[in-house]
Order: C-alpha cells, then structure tokens, then sequence
C-alpha cells in the first residue's frame, strides 16, 4: 500500500486533501467540532462556488484586484529604474542607502491611520499604501542585481559606443533580472499582504472587507469561504507572476543551458 | 573614504529631515497630515517620560518575541519532517502549494471569530503568518540539498538521523535563516493590523489607531517611528545571532 503511494505521488496528495474534507465533514456533522464555530466542508465548499454567481462578489474582487495592481505596478516603474540607478551610480547609492535603511524597516501597515489622514481613505490610500510596501523590496533587489553584473559587460557596451540610456535598457535591466525577479515576487506577496489587510482595517469594499463583514455578522461559512476566496486570489496572482517570470527569464536559463551542455 | 560615503548619506538624511521641518514650520502642510520632525521628537520624549509608550512597546516587544518563539519552534521542525520524508510531502504537497502564496493576513478573521479579541488571538496570529514561510523555507531547505552531499554521507556510513543532523540539516541551514529572516518582517506587518483589529489590549498598533482617533498626530507618528525601530532592533539582535551561528558557512562560501 505504502509502496503503491510511493510511487504515485499525486494520489497520495488527492488522497490527504480528500481525507482532511471528509474528517472535516465529519467532525462537524458529528458535534465533534462546534457548528457555532466552523462551518462544515461541504457548506463551506458551496458558499464558495456561490459566491462566484454574485455581482457584489465581483464588484469586490475588481476593487481589491484593482488597488493591489496599481499600487504595485506603480512601484515596478518607479523603484526598478531607481533601484538600477543606486546600483550603477555609486554616489546616489551613497546619498540614499542611508534614507532607504531608516524607511525599510517600518512596517507600511502602521502607516494607516497616516495615510488615511493625508490622503484620506480611498483608492489612493490604499494604492498609496500597496505602492510603499512593494517598492522597498524591489529597489533593493534592483540595487543588489546591478552589482552582480559583470563589469566587463558594462566595460564592453561603453567600449561599443552605447549610450547610458542603452546601457540600461539592454544590459543593466537585462542581466540584473533574475535579481529582480526575486524582488518582485516578494512584492507581490507584500502587496496583496498589505493591500487586504489594509482592506480589513479600513474600507466598505473589497474582499478583505467581504471577510471582516461575514466575521462581524456571524456569517460562518461565509467566513470560512472568503479565507479560501483569499487564499484563491493570492495563487492565482503568483501563477502570473511565475508566468511572466518564466517568459522574462527564458534567454536567461537558455543561456544557462547552452553553458552546461 | 568609507566615512565620507557615511556622511554624504547622513547629509542627505539630514536635509531631507530639515525640508521637510521648514515645510511644516512655513505652514506649506497641515500639522494634521504632517507635522514638523521636531514635534514629533517632542511627542516621543514626552510619552516616554509619561511612561505611556514604554508600557506599549514592552506589550508588543512581547508578543512578537513570543510569537516568533513558537513559530520558530513548532515551524521549523514540522518543516523538516515535511523536507524529509517523501511520503509526508507528496500528501501534502497539494494543500501547501495551493497555500503557499497566501496572503497570511486572512487568518485573522477566523482567529477573531475563534479565540475573541484576547492576547491569545493576536500572538497566534502573529506565530502562524510568520510560522507559514519559515516553515516553507525549512521544507525547501531540507528538499533542496546538494545530492552529492548525501551520497558522499552515504559514501561514508553516515546514514539515518545521523546523516540528517549532520549533512542534512546545516546544508539547509542558510534557508531557515532566510525564512526566518522573511517570517520577522511578516511578523511585525501582521503585528501592527493584529493590534489595530484587536482594539484592546494595548501594544504599539493601538496606540497610533488610538492616538490617531483623538487627532495626536506627533504622537501617532512617533508610535509608527517605535514600530520601525522594534522591528529593526529584533532584526538586528537575529542577524547577529545569524552571523555567529552561520560564521561556518560564509567562510565556507566565501561571502
């Protein structure tokens, strides 16, 4: 039997999840577990796939997409040329490593209740507040990239006549990329950290707020299947980040592959 | 040359401080949206002597070491346990890579819902967003150990437990530290929204929801300053701690 398993790992992991639901099912069903408390799996699973049938349930899903996507793309475009900027040119490095390190480490949720007084609460806030958070880890992974590139890279464009411009654009953003491709991942996972919990603290709309309301009201499945609304929403955002992280990455492990073999 | 690079950064800090005092002294922002450095200094100064702050910062300093403690110490093992045995992660392999990106925050509606608005709420949901990635780490730590190790252990008799604490374990010792690395800094985001949720209870998230709420905005921005201050002095206490214990593997690897 354990053999059998062994060898077929995909039924096992079907197997466990199937398992967990059942034991769930039962446990609830049974009184082992508080019904105040937990939903079954079964209810859980229904109220699930019931909320994709509700309009509300997409004007909240839009709202939260849309206030983590701004927030972060704002901090790609502004922190990824900054970032290869520090990393390039020592002396703004110099001027600014030191700004950079007293900000790092405040954590951006505590900056709420500030942001909610200068820009009041709304999208911006929330845009405002995603932004701050992903921009930080991506500038210095930025940062960080630029300083592993081989010098004789850059020594070579500048020997061919590229410009500074093109030096960034096709060596520096290039070469530095798998760098920054860690620092992106991590900040979509502050971004959507930040943007929900941003969401429950302070807002009437979007999913974080979906879960808080079903909390306040004793809404128990709905609870429960908001948690795996938000679990759902946080892989299906880093399986397109991994998408395009593959696609940007592809020269890269070619390059890599035409080493070794 | 070194401390001059030191100072051009100090001069840049200090101007950026010094604009942003005469902005708030010329009236070009409201004291409400952003008061002058200096006042805020005052704030701090003066809820310190009070006796207020050093009360808050002593809860949440708590709560987090607590927190991080058990994350720590359950995380890390069940991690290794999930890294070693085959079996043990092809079962749950689904459940943790359909979990892994999850936003750790959603815990917290049913942690409120389950365990009320107590301290036992917040350090749980504290240890479990900051448990979920050292525990990732610490899998793929274990899973991601250069095979030559092991077969030049096996090579050599060393197999079993033996194997794995003294092959297995320090080759993914580097990814524990990063995920604990990462766990503390979830830690003290989640930590913050844990106390603003929790309303009571105290601790430095409440102070700047409360301090916010009655319109003392120096004060509001001295508790976020605090908050950045605990978080990097926890991080630099671990990253000392780090250093000692991994002095093996940066002479190792040269870094």
């Amino acid at each position: 039997m354990l053999q059998a398993l062994r060898t077929r790992p995909q039924l096992c992991g079907l197997l466990t999840v199937l398992a967990i639901l059942l034991a769930w099912e039962i446990g609830v069903r049974s009184g082992l577990l508080n019904d105040k408390l937990i939903s079954p799996a079964s209810t859980t699973l229904l109220r699930f796939a019931w909320e994709w049938t509700k309009p509300d349930f997409y004007a909240d899903f839009v709202v939260t997409t849309f206030r983590i996507a701004t927030g972060f793309f704002l901090a790609v475009a502004v922190a990824i040329p900054l970032g290869l900027a520090m990393g390039y040119w020592t002396l703004l490095h110099r001027m600014f490593f030191l700004t950079v390190e007293v900000i790092r480490p405040i954590p951006t949720t505590a900056l709420l209740p500030i942001a909610a007084i200068m820009v009041g609460i709304g999208n911006t806030m929330y845009v405002s507040l995603v932004f701050l958070a992903t921009a930080i880890p991506i500038l210095l992974a930025s940062v960080d990239g630029v300083r592993t590139v081989d010098p004789i890279l850059i020594g070579s464009a500048k020997t061919l006549g590229k410009s500074t411009a093109e030096i960034f654009r096709t060596v520096l953003l290039p070469a530095a990329f798998p760098h920054i491709a860690v620092g992106l991942r991590i900040g979509v996972a502050t971004a959507l950290l930040v943007g929900i919990s941003a969401e429950m603290l302070l807002s009437s709309e979007g999913l974080g707020h979906r879960v808080v309301y079903a909390q306040r009201t004793f809404d128990i499945s709905g609870i429960y299947a908001g948690v795996l609304t938000l679990a759902t929403l946080g892989f299906a955002l880093n399986k397109i980040a991994m998408y395009f992280e593959a696609r940007a990455l592809r020269w890269h492990t070619q390059s890599k592959q035409k080493l070794w073999s | 040359m070194k401390r001059l690079s030191g100072l051009l950064g100090l001069a840049v800090f200090l101007a950026i401080i010094g604009i942003w005092e005469a902005a708030a002294r010329l009236g070009l922002v409201t004291p409400e949206q952003l008061p002058a450095p200096s006042s805020i200094i005052y704030a701090l100064v003066s809820e310190f002597r009070d006796g207020n702050l050093a009360v808050e910062v002593g809860r949440t300093a708590r709560r987090l070491t607590l927190a991080f403690v058990i994350a720590g110490v359950v995380c890390i093992p069940a991690g290794f346990a999930l890294g070693r045995w085959e079996l043990l992660h092809a079962a749950f392999r689904p459940l943790i890579e359909f979990l892994r990106p999850m936003p750790v925050i959603a815990i917290l509606p049913i942690a409120v819902f389950l365990f009320g608005l107590g301290d036992g709420m917040v350090v749980s949901v504290i240890a479990f967003a900051s448990g979920w990635v050292v525990l990732l780490h610490a899998m793929d730590g274990i899973r991601s150990v250069d095979p030559i190790l092991i077969d030049t252990g096996t090579t050599f008799q060393i197999s079993g437990p033996r194997q794995f604490f003294t092959i297995v374990v320090p080759a993914a010792a580097p990814h524990v530290f990063t995920g604990l690395r990462l766990g503390l800094g979830t830690a003290v985001i989640v930590t913050v929204v844990v106390e603003f949720a929790s309303g009571f209870g105290g601790g430095l998230g409440n102070y700047i929801d409360v301090s916010q709420g009655a319109l003392r905005i120096p004060e509001t921005y001295a508790g976020v300053g605090l908050i950045g201050l605990l978080g990097y002095l926890i991080g630099q206490v671990f990253l000392f701690a780090e250093h000692r214990l991994m002095a093996w593997h940066h002479g190792y690897t040269g870094h």
